[in-house]
């Protein structure tokens, strides 16, 4: 009896685990993807199925301004590494949130991103930002409306490093 | 089947729906950059979660280009997929989650009972 309650819970298990296989399989073989993952003897690659825009996106993730795209209700859909680092944020805690998060209101206002999502808007502002650890950092903001991301793109430029020397600059 | 039977079994099957919406979901969520199928994962997942699981649960949302190694991790072999780690068992989902449907069944959100007295 024993035995066979064994025996029919490892079927349900290996049924739910063949359904997932094929659930997978599925979804690549019907283009429900955008990329696969290869693990390798040189590390894990990923490698995308189409609109393989690599250049752009090594541009993106490479460069020292911190990057995201908000969609239509302000939600950060894509960020880079280094906009995560201003925030001190992890970079997978950052995707998905709703900006409002970062930063507040009344500087994303200035920019004219209410959180209903009013992204006609085209700035360059210096504001404060709060990072996590409770620092209060000064950076560029700059956001604008995309009709073709059917969203907005924000870039953040650190000044910390551009206030300081300003200020020693006055001290001399 | 007997109807008093069937009425039982029923309200089983809600009442184990209804234990596991009052538990806290850990999900992770693994998408290729800004890549279409990425983004409608987000929004549709989003989605679902704000009516279904709101304050419920939590969600990291992982970009592989820029953490593979949490792909492998995850033994990830495309994105996006979803992977739900709370409540057990583990489940995955691999496409951009536009099947509502399928989606609350495997999360244990709806019971496959109550799918089929909507169908009737």
């Amino acid at each position: 009896m024993n035995k066979n309650e064994d025996y029919s819970s490892e079927l349900e298990e290996l049924r739910l685990r063949l359904a997932e296989a094929e659930e997978t399989l599925n979804a690549i073989q019907n283009g429900q993807v955008d990329a696969v993952v290869v693990n390798g003897v040189e590390g894990t690659q990923v490698f995308t199925l189409e609109g393989a825009d690599y250049a752009y996106r090594v541009l993106i993730e490479e460069m020292n301004e911190g990057v995201a795209i908000l969609t239509a209700d302000s939600t950060i859909f894509y960020c880079n590494r280094q906009l995560a680092s201003i925030f001190k944020v992890p970079l997978e805690e950052m995707i998905g949130r709703p900006v409002s998060e970062f930063i507040q209101l009344e500087h994303l206002k200035k920019c004219q991103i209410t959180s209903k999502g009013d992204l006609n808007s085209r700035c360059k502002e210096e504001i404060l930002v709060r990072a996590r650890d409770g620092t209060l950092i000064p950076v560029q903001i700059t956001i604008r409306f995309l009709k073709e991301l059917n969203g907005s793109f924000m870039v953040i430029n650190d000044l910390t490093d551009q206030k300081r020397a300003e200020r020693s600059f006055r001290i001399f | 089947m007997d109807k008093k039977i069937q009425n039982k079994l029923d309200e089983f099957e809600n009442a184990l729906t209804a234990e596991k919406k009052g538990e806290k979901y850990v999900l992770r969520l693994f998408v290729a950059g800004i890549n279409p199928k990425s983004r409608r994962a987000i929004e549709n997942l989003r989605e679902i979660l704000e009516e279904n699981l709101k304050d419920q649960y939590e969600l990291e949302i992982i970009d592989i280009y820029q953490q593979p190694i949490f792909a492998k991790e995850g033994q990830i072999v495309a994105a996006p997929t979803l992977i739900k780690e709370l409540p057990p068992p583990l489940r995955r989902f691999v496409g951009d989650l536009s099947n509502k449907e399928r989606l609350l069944l495997g999360l244990e959100l709806k019971s496959k009972k109550n799918k089929n007295n909507q169908n009737e």
